[in-house]
């Protein structure tokens, strides 16, 4: 008897080992370049390396989307509520948003860095930029997708509107949060290397540039390999995350 | 002394385009103690908007709404509301469900429990405590909405359409469920509906309402015995009934 | 009673020292600086690593703390607005900026006498010298200042670049197209080339240089600089940094395998046979005298004439028609004259 476990997770891996090996097997017969793209078994040494710190890096790196997503989750909501709840105030925060947003992160990290100084503090400022945005936009959207009509009900019974956002909003909302945390959560990777491919004394971002320059393409690749790590890590934390909160919603649930 | 009193009410609103729009004109109404009133009419007849107006939703344009001898001036905590949509909350189980308006009106939640599970076995869904909405049936859910609409003990119940999303069959069964369930509570309701033979079937009181503008065409009390039984729609009294509201409605040339 | 009188000396003598050590100024304690690189650490790095890993910093009283970089143009920045203390950058590049008119960086050392920059070439496409460049492809970046400086390469040896087809791509890995072929040459440095033309030989393409000193470029390379500011106001920390660096650059040309050795405590990533070959690149290029300098200050002395050259170089390149005074831009207050 094959457990579930093996059966639902098979084809993925399957998948996955025959990318790999038919990676391994073009690079060789292609005599591919080994700084243009690497063979995984390359890459491979590289991961388990003991010259590279990659326990301190992944922390460095790790520390810096922590943080900086954190700040991302408690800001976005706060202004998604700020947004919901007055629409006066939304009109004037919402312009700045969407310029946190789509303004070119790497264009401003420099400045940032030059304002802030050669530490983490910039790098975990980026880190926020980048992700909050879809902290912002779910969250505003779940707090007003609340059915009108729950609304007529919870006034008829002489609710106030604190306890329309408590009672019906704040949970109609938390499904568009997990959605938010999920982008927010992979986004706060990328921003992290963002920041880091701009200026770093350490971190997974700092070693892809490192390596690059000194042609190290499977160290460059192995790097960004643990931080894809770190992606799918987080994302998997924020569904597990959603699962626990929400047992109500199993049936809905997409991803 | 009349429940509800409706006297002179009438309701204009103005769409986006600025256009006035009369939804309720001149409606005398008088609606008594533990009685039975539907409201019946064609569509945009403003029967919602009457409800809405004596549950203090909305504000009459003219004229005055009072319950029990107060005028309304906002939601009050005497009527109990049931909608088309049980707009049950997905996250709570069915007795928190139940125990909602309990928790707005800031009385205490412990004092209402065992009354919660009484109301939930009054409705048929005894044991069905800790099921959320999407593990019920929408007929299931209409009756943890009704034992919601029921549990902070309102003299009135106001129920706008709460069966038309239902099929015919259990429509008639929760018809029924819905009359037993006045007989023991002793309730004052008013049922509005576009269904004219449910209206017939169920109330006491059948009011018309014509549309564009909303008119009160007719009260008609009903001639029919009490416990309903779904073999008095066979009888040739409801069925002249029936015919009187087609009437009134203007659908018998 | 001589013991005695030895006893109370010493006494006395410990005492008064830890009194003056008590009342003495906070500048008895290690001065704090910061030093930016031009880019993320390479071989040629090692130096500055090296002397900070064996202490010659703190035996000069400087707390340093090495800033990997970005660029030599957001270095030249950082020092112009005080973020950071010192810079290790382009002397190219500080004079592009001082023709836009940045005033307030100055060469404190210079450490690279002559410029690493070259031009790495396919040797299959038919080049073997300068003039055959003329309406290839070539791999670049845009804001490269190597690439800029390609322009003032192309006139001193007599070919025109108007025929010339660009391959732009994001640094740091502009130089792939070059590796598969698929354009023809790239401005480059000595110590990018020591590394890649091995790799690109397993790749089964040949790669050859022209360096800029083999061809009649004979310019500053990269420089420690200094805001002016910081040379009026702590003229003692920059005199001490200068002394601190010089003598580790003269120690790295001498002992290059140890000095890639300290380097490596603090960036073990590195592979020590490439950085190694980096830093034997740039000591046989841009720092010829390094290990043969009677005194390492002398490393550090900036020639007036040769400073002038560079900043022509940089107008000629840029097509620019402003001028600046090469004294504006440098200080020998700090070394010695070889």
């Amino acid at each position: 008897m094959i457990p579930r476990v093996v059966v639902h997770y098979a084809p993925a891996t399957i998948l996955a080992v025959v990318v790999l090996v038919a990676w391994e097997a073009l690079v060789r017969l292609f005599h591919v370049p080994e700084i243009i793209l690497p063979a995984p078994s390359q890459i491979a040494a590289a991961l388990v390396d003991p010259s590279v710190d990659w326990p301190h890096h992944i922390w460095v790196t790790g520390v810096e989307v922590v943080i900086g997503f954190a700040f991302a989750v408690v800001f976005g909501i706060a202004i998604a509520l700020v947004i919901v709840m007055s629409s006066f105030l939304g009109r004037v925060l919402l312009p700045w948003v969407l310029l946190a947003q789509i303004a070119p992160k790497i264009a401003f990290a420099p400045i940032l860095f030059l304002a802030f100084g050669y530490n983490q503090l910039p790098t975990i400022l980026i880190t926020f930029l980048v992700a909050f945005f879809p902290m912002v936009v779910n969250t505003a959207t779940g707090l007003s997708s609340l059915d009108p009509r729950m609304k007529d009900l919870l006034r008829s019974y002489q609710a106030s509107r604190w306890d329309v956002l408590r009672k019906a909003q704040f949970p109609t909302a938390l499904p568009y949060v997990f959605t938010g945390l999920k982008i927010s959560s992979t986004l706060a990777v990328i921003g992290a290397n963002v920041a880091e491919f701009v200026s770093a004394r350490a971190g997974l971002g700092f070693l892809i540039i490192n390596a690059q320059v000194t042609f190290n393409a499977p160290l460059a690749f192995a790097a960004a390999g643990y931080l894809i790590l770190l992606g799918v890590l987080f994302y998997a934390l924020v569904a597990l995350l959603e699962r626990v909160t929400m047992p109500w919603a199993i049936p809905h649930r997409a991803a | 002394m009349a429940v509800v009193y409706l006297s002179n009410v009438g309701k204009q609103y103005q769409t986006a385009d600025g256009v006035t729009i009369e939804a309720l004109r001149d409606i005398h109404l008088a609606v008594e103690h533990g009685e039975f009133t539907a409201v019946v009419g064609p569509s945009g007849c403003g029967k919602s908007t009457l409800l809405r107006i004596i549950a203090g939703l909305d504000r009459a344009s003219a004229g005055s709404v009072e319950i029990d001898g107060a005028p309304v001036a906002g939601p009050v905590a005497s009527a109990g509301v049931m909608f088309q949509d049980p707009l049950l909350m997905a996250w709570r189980t069915a007795l928190d469900n139940v125990l909602l308006p309990i928790e707005v009106l800031r009385r205490k939640r412990a004092a209402y429990c065992e009354r919660a599970r009484e109301l939930l076995a009054l409705v048929g869904l005894q044991g069905f405590e800790k099921r959320y909405p999407h593990e019920l049936s929408g007929g299931m859910q209409q009756r943890v909405a009704l034992a919601r609409a029921l549990i902070h003990d309102p003299e009135l119940l106001l129920m706008d359409e709460p069966f038309a999303a239902l099929d015919e069959i259990t429509r008639e069964q929760m018809g029924l469920e819905l009359l037993r369930i006045w007989n023991e509570t002793g309730k004052t309701v008013l049922f509005v509906t576009h269904s004219i033979s449910e209206a017939v079937f169920l109330a006491d009181r059948v009011v018309v309402l014509s549309a564009r503008p909303g008119l009160l065409r007719a009260a008609i009390r009903i001639d029919l015995p009490r416990p309903r039984t779904t073999r008095l729609r066979g009888l040739q009294r409801y069925t002249d009934h029936c015919q009187e509201i087609r009437q009134q409605l203007g659908l018998i040339v | 009673m001589k013991s005695i009188t030895r006893v109370l000396t010493s006494v006395l003598f410990a005492a008064t020292f830890a009194a003056l050590q008590a009342a003495a100024p906070a500048a008895l304690a290690a001065d704090k600086v910061t030093f930016k690189l031009d880019f993320s650490p390479v071989g040629y790095h090692a130096p500055f690593y090296a002397g900070v890993s064996r202490g010659v910093y703190a035996k000069h009283g400087l707390d340093v703390d090495i800033i990997p970089g970005n660029g030599s143009y957001p270095a030249v920045l950082d020092v112009a607005s005080g973020r950071v203390d010192f810079a290790f950058a382009d002397t190219s590049v500080l004079a592009l900026a001082a023709l836009k008119g940045l005033r307030d960086v100055k060469v404190v050392a210079m450490v690279f006498e002559e410029t690493p920059y070259s031009v790495l070439y396919l040797k299959n496409k038919g080049i073997s010298k300068p003039a055959d460049l003329a309406g290839k492809t070539e791999a670049n970046f845009t804001g490269s200042g190597v690439g800029q400086l390609f322009q003032a390469f192309a006139r001193i040896n007599g070919f025109s670049t108007s025929g010339i087809k660009e391959i732009l791509s994001a640094p740091p890995t502009y130089l792939n197209p070059l590796v598969v072929g698929q354009a023809d040459f790239a401005p480059s440095t000595v110590n990018q080339t020591v590394n890649l033309r091995g790799l690109a030989k397993d790749a089964g393409n040949d790669l050859g240089e022209f360096r800029f000193i083999d061809y009649g470029i004979n310019i500053y390379g990269a420089a420690i600089l200094a805001n002016t500011k910081t040379i009026a106001e702590h003229s003692d920390v920059v005199k001490r940094f200068v002394r601190a660096t010089l003598e580790s650059v003269q120690w790295a040309a001498r002992h290059p395998e140890a000095a890639v050795d300290e380097l490596r405590k603090t960036n073990p990533q590195l592979k020590k046979d490439r950085a190694l070959a980096e830093l034997r690149a740039i000591l046989q290029v841009s720092i010829p005298r390094g290990a043969s300098a009677a005194d390492p200050l002398q490393l550090g002395w900036v020639d007036e004439a040769k400073m002038a050259h560079t900043i022509d170089l940089v107008r000629e390149s840029y097509g620019l028609k402003q001028t600046v005074d090469p004294r504006a831009l440098y200080t020998n207050a700090y070394v010695a004259k070889p």
